[in-house]
């Protein structure tokens, strides 16, 4: 048990279980501190690209392929390189890792990658990419790959819900599969249906964790 | 022959600003959606940002025919010759965008005023490495305009940047109510009054949805 005194000068007793699944929900970039969600990152390419699932698996792969490799060899500059001067580095090296990246998925996906038009290049300097490049600690390989990991999983999961989503309500279909004999909401297949389906998921998460939140740490901080 | 090139560029620059909004019509620099700072320092990024688009922008529309070399080794992974060059592309815009980013870093610790050194300094990463001046490079490149043109398309589009930020700013100071129920407050209502503006540019461009299908 560890005391510690609050502003009003009572002891709030917090256990090591509290703390420990209190650090854990900050490291957890899945739900808690969901990249597109929560931190409002990556959102170009799932509100723009991901109207469908076919589309939104390409982006998740696509973006996991860069954020793990980059996120890794830019920790190891931590110290090499002036704070201010990382984001360099980080888009440099995910620009690079995005060749091979863009090669493979062409051969993969073929037309379909190429509709995705700009939104794949873009993704060298997206937020999810470049924003640990203002990190002025070196936080060591598994922990990086941990972060990394979560992150990529996290933006995945968020993109392939939200392209299926979309791909119903705007064509009746997943994967291309006929799910419905027609489409429901046709807008949510451009931009504004994107940003408003995005929008409503975001408030549904947000609701989630918010609620999550006060049950697992509000609750138990006084005594 | 004057003026049929003025009314060109203008529609360029217009399109760029407006119909072909980059924030609302393709969705591309929704990174500070998030984070808005009202603490006076948006101008300070605005113009470290259209500074930084604007050069690279030029810098890349100079240096974008020496992708082919690279590119020509993609060839022998069975690319077409246009596809491997956009795949060197990001390389290339990450290239001349920290160039830029050098030259901003340097002129702004030496030439701005001392008061506003830090912030612009704290600033500068992210108005250079954003989606939105990539974005614009790559819009640019694959419309392949001249190099006027794509002056103009990227001043129209920086343009369009700062109006559709300013759109949103006001409209944020609206909604920050307790009317707006706590899981909507901060990212969510901000995408939804996004998700309405979006509506009313799009209908500008003329977008028609298709009837149920």
């Amino acid at each position: 048990m560890r005391d510690k005194e609050d502003k009003k000068g009572t002891y709030v007793s917090r256990s090591r279980l509290m703390l420990n699944s209190e650090e854990a929900q900050q490291n957890d970039f899945i739900f808690f501190n969901n990249t597109v969600l929560i931190q409002g990152l990556a959102l170009t390419p799932v509100i723009a690209a991901a109207a469908t699932l076919k589309d939104a698996v390409i982006l998740a792969i696509a973006a996991s392929i860069i954020i793990i490799p980059t996120r890794i060899i830019g920790d190891a500059t931590v110290g090499w390189i002036k704070t201010r001067l990382r984001i360099i580095f980080y888009a440099l090296v995910a620009a690079l890792i995005l060749i091979p990246d863009m090669v493979l998925l062409y051969r993969w996906f073929g037309s379909r990658f190429i509709a995705l038009g700009l939104y794949i290049p873009l993704l060298a300097v997206d937020g999810a990419v470049t924003w640990r490049a203002s990190v002025s600690q070196k936080e060591g390989v598994r922990h990086v790959f941990r972060n990394a990991f979560s992150t990529a999983l996290g933006y995945s999961f968020v993109i392939c819900l939200i392209g299926t989503v979309r791909e119903i309500l705007g064509k009746g279909t997943v994967w291309g599969l006929k799910l419905l004999n027609g489409a429901l909401f046709p807008a949510s297949s451009i931009i504004p249906g994107g940003l408003l389906i995005t929008a409503l998921f975001a408030a549904f998460w947000q609701g989630i964790t918010g609620f999550l939140k006060k049950i697992l740490f509000a609750g138990g901080k006084e005594q | 022959m004057f003026i049929d090139k003025f009314s060109g560029l203008l529609l360029i620059g217009v399109s760029g600003s407006f119909l072909a909004n980059a924030v609302l019509c393709r969705a591309v620099g929704l990174d500070r959606v998030k984070n808005m700072e009202e603490d006076g320092s948006e101008g300070i990024f605005f113009t470290l940002q259209t500074l930084c688009s604007l050069a690279a922008s030029c810098l890349f529309w100079l240096v974008r025919d020496l992708a082919e070399a690279p590119a020509s080794f993609l060839e022998q992974f069975g690319i077409s010759k246009y596809y491997s060059e956009v795949f060197i592309w990001p390389l290339f815009i990450a290239l001349v965008t920290a160039v830029v980013f050098i030259i901003v870093f340097v002129i702004t610790v030496k030439a701005a005023p001392y008061d506003k050194v830090t912030s612009a300094a704290r600033l500068l990463p992210f108005a250079a490495f954003n989606t939105f001046v990539s974005g614009v490079i790559l819009l640019e490149s694959s419309a392949r305009h001249s190099f006027w043109e794509m002056v103009v398309f990227t001043i129209g589009s920086n343009v369009g940047y700062i109006v559709s930020y300013w759109m949103l700013r006001e409209g944020d100071r609206l909604l920050r109510n307790r009317d707006v129920p706590e899981a909507f407050r901060g990212l969510p209502v901000r995408l939804l009054y996004l998700s309405a503006l979006a509506v009313a540019f799009y209908a500008l461009t003329g977008h028609i949805l298709s009837p149920l299908l």
